[in-house]
């Protein structure tokens, strides 16, 4: 699971999620919490608010999963290339949890009132079959040993 | 916000160029380009596009082979800290290798030539934890940013 630490709730974001709920069929959370956790088509998603300029932003990080440490450089490479060929802040940043091999994509959405439900729903969904599209493209990626691994080997 | 238009960018710019000692520098309509620092660097200004930010490529150049999937690493773990805390991520150009940071830098009323330096020297500290080659022994490429992309930062 992705934990982001986030104790600044932006008012507005409870009806937000509220919204998203309903746009998506999700149950309620069972408590009230900082951050906010649902799994949409065995992906999870983390939604957290967090203080940005006057309005605030929406952060949401969904899971890419684990990435295996034979995979790894391939992977890594395509996911940093990515972030310059489409990555953005509002559009989603590839990255590494701090704490785990596991791969997240990270969007921030200005929480605007123009920012509703439905429109959230769309942005989860989207991150949703990329996330899916990333996990598959990374099991097909073949394993590979490191350089320096390689060289140890005798492999010139 | 502070009022920008591509006058007022361009005199931004000139004011960092003083402020900063950046070598290299050229300033044109909407972008400009230097070396600061020991890394290249190009601000751009599109006020058609986003009229309420600067939008920023810091070069640091490519990384050894054997020290990729270290690196790589480091990269896409301090994505998760630098989009958050400094609006700004990392990625690494598909063409050349060379890893490059973007970041988008508020027009705030405050944002006068020795701010933009401090901003820009603190992007580029950043990069210290990713222990690349040296800045001062590495080649400078210029230009870079969105001319080489598909799209710009959002």
């Amino acid at each position: 699971m992705i934990d982001i630490d986030c104790r600044s709730a932006v008012p507005a974001l409870d009806q937000l999620l509220k919204e998203l709920r309903e746009a998506m069929g999700l149950p309620r959370p069972p408590a009230a919490s900082p951050h906010t956790n649902i799994v949409v088509d065995g992906v999870e998603v983390v939604l957290a608010a967090e203080p940005y300029a006057d309005t605030g932003e929406l952060q949401v990080c969904v899971d890419l999963g684990e990435i295996p440490e034979p995979k790894a450089r391939h992977a890594y490479r395509a996911m940093l290339e990515s972030n310059l060929l489409v990555g953005g802040l509002n559009v989603g940043v590839m990255t590494l949890h701090p704490d785990a091999q596991r791969g997240s994509l990270v969007l921030r959405l200005p929480l605007t009132p123009e920012l509703r439900g439905d429109a959230l729903a769309d942005a989860v969904r989207h991150s949703v079959e990329l996330s899916k599209s990333w996990r598959s493209f990374i099991e097909r990626l073949p394993a590979t040993r490191s350089p320096r691994l390689h060289h140890a080997a005798g492999h010139h | 916000m502070r009022p920008m238009n591509q006058a007022a960018f361009q005199a931004l710019l000139h004011e960092f160029a003083r402020a900063s000692g950046a070598r290299r520098t050229s300033i044109r309509p909407g972008v400009g380009t230097c070396e600061y620092r020991g890394v290249s660097v190009a601000v751009y200004f599109d006020e058609a596009t986003d009229r309420s930010h600067l939008h920023t490529y810091i070069d640091f150049g490519a990384v050894p082979p054997e020290q990729q999937q270290r690196v790589y690493g480091a990269l896409l773990r301090d994505n998760f800290r630098l989009q958050r805390r400094r609006r700004c991520f990392v990625g690494v150009d598909q063409e050349t290798g060379r890893v490059v940071l973007v970041a988008r830098i508020a027009l705030e009323p405050a944002l006068d030539g020795d701010r933009l330096a401090d901003i820009l020297g603190e992007l580029i500290r950043a990069g210290d934890a990713w222990h690349l080659p040296d800045p001062r022994t590495r080649p400078v490429r210029l230009p870079i940013g969105p001319s080489r992309h598909r799209r710009r930062p959002s």
